[in-house]
């Protein structure tokens, strides 16, 4: 099962630190 | 005021970062804060947005006091823009999606009119014909100048930047400060921690010499370089200017 790989932007989320938690992180799945 | 600090300590462990910082800033004023590195200026600049807990102190920004736990800080961050010395930009969106993500996600403005307003805002940075690429195709200053556009894109009241130009080669700092410039002239509210000392006498409405914590001196830009009255500013001018 992949369950992906859950990449918090922390740097660029500084910037922006209102962001809604949804919009803070991306998730990039391998095959 | 628009800014209020009173008191203001900041630990990192036992390291006294901050050691009682006192200071009020206007509406439309423009504050450069220097002095040498681990001085507690970038801290201090941080504090201000609570990207730091506050040890203790208060920090009202436009009557909010950050420290009161009632206080909705993410509301109170929505109104300051910040620019960082590494750009902190997504790297995964374009030019435009960056600017745009903020008042799309967070102030709910449709998409077609925060478009229009992300490329009102990269005709005044210099960079309409950058919309569409990504930023690793950027210089470092096209890149700051791009951070500098998705701030004002929530129309901040309040600008804070730290080190905006240290990350950048020589000859594309000129570039950014002169995007500060005019938003100083459009009597944007900024703080501006900065080693630009040449900025921070020009644009500056009142400069902030930092050491070891507390604010060490402070006045009219002329009067900071041109007459310092501290031997620990005169010591760190005479550095810079060596």
């Amino acid at each position: 099962m992949n369950s992906g790989l859950k990449i918090e932007w922390n740097y660029a989320v500084e910037a922006l630190p209102f962001l809604p938690e949804g919009v803070k992180y991306t998730v990039i799945t391998a095959d | 005021m628009i800014i209020q600090v009173k008191d203001l300590h900041k630990y990192f462990g036992s390291l006294e970062v901050l050691k009682g910082i006192n200071c009020n800033i206007e509406e439309r004023e423009v504050v450069c804060v220097i002095g040498p590195s681990g001085s507690g200026k970038s801290t201090f600049l941080r504090c201000l947005n609570m990207l730091e807990e506050i040890t203790s102190g208060q920090v009202i920004i436009n009557g909010h006091d950050l420290t009161d736990p009632k206080t909705d800080i993410n509301m109170v961050r929505t109104e300051v823009g910040m620019v960082f010395q590494r750009f902190n930009l997504f790297p995964h969106k374009t030019v435009l999606e960056n600017v745009m993500l903020a008042p799309v996600k967070v102030r709910r403005v449709p998409v077609e009119e925060a478009r229009k307003k992300g490329l009102e805002l990269l005709a005044k940075v210099g960079l309409s014909d950058k919309a569409d690429v990504y930023p690793d195709n950027l210089s470092g200053g096209q890149m700051q100048r791009v951070a500098i556009a998705r701030a004002l894109a929530m129309n901040p009241k309040i600008m804070l930047f730290d080190e905006p130009t240290s990350a950048l080669d020589p000859e594309l700092v000129g570039e950014v400060l002169a995007v500060m410039k005019d938003l100083a002239r459009e009597g944007m509210t900024m703080v501006v921690v900065t080693h630009e000392m040449g900025f921070a006498r020009e644009v500056g409405d009142r400069v902030i010499f930092m050491d070891q914590g507390i604010i060490m001196e402070e006045g009219d830009p002329e009067q900071i370089f041109s007459n310092p009255q501290h031997e620990r500013t005169r010591s760190f001018l005479r550095k810079v200017y060596s």
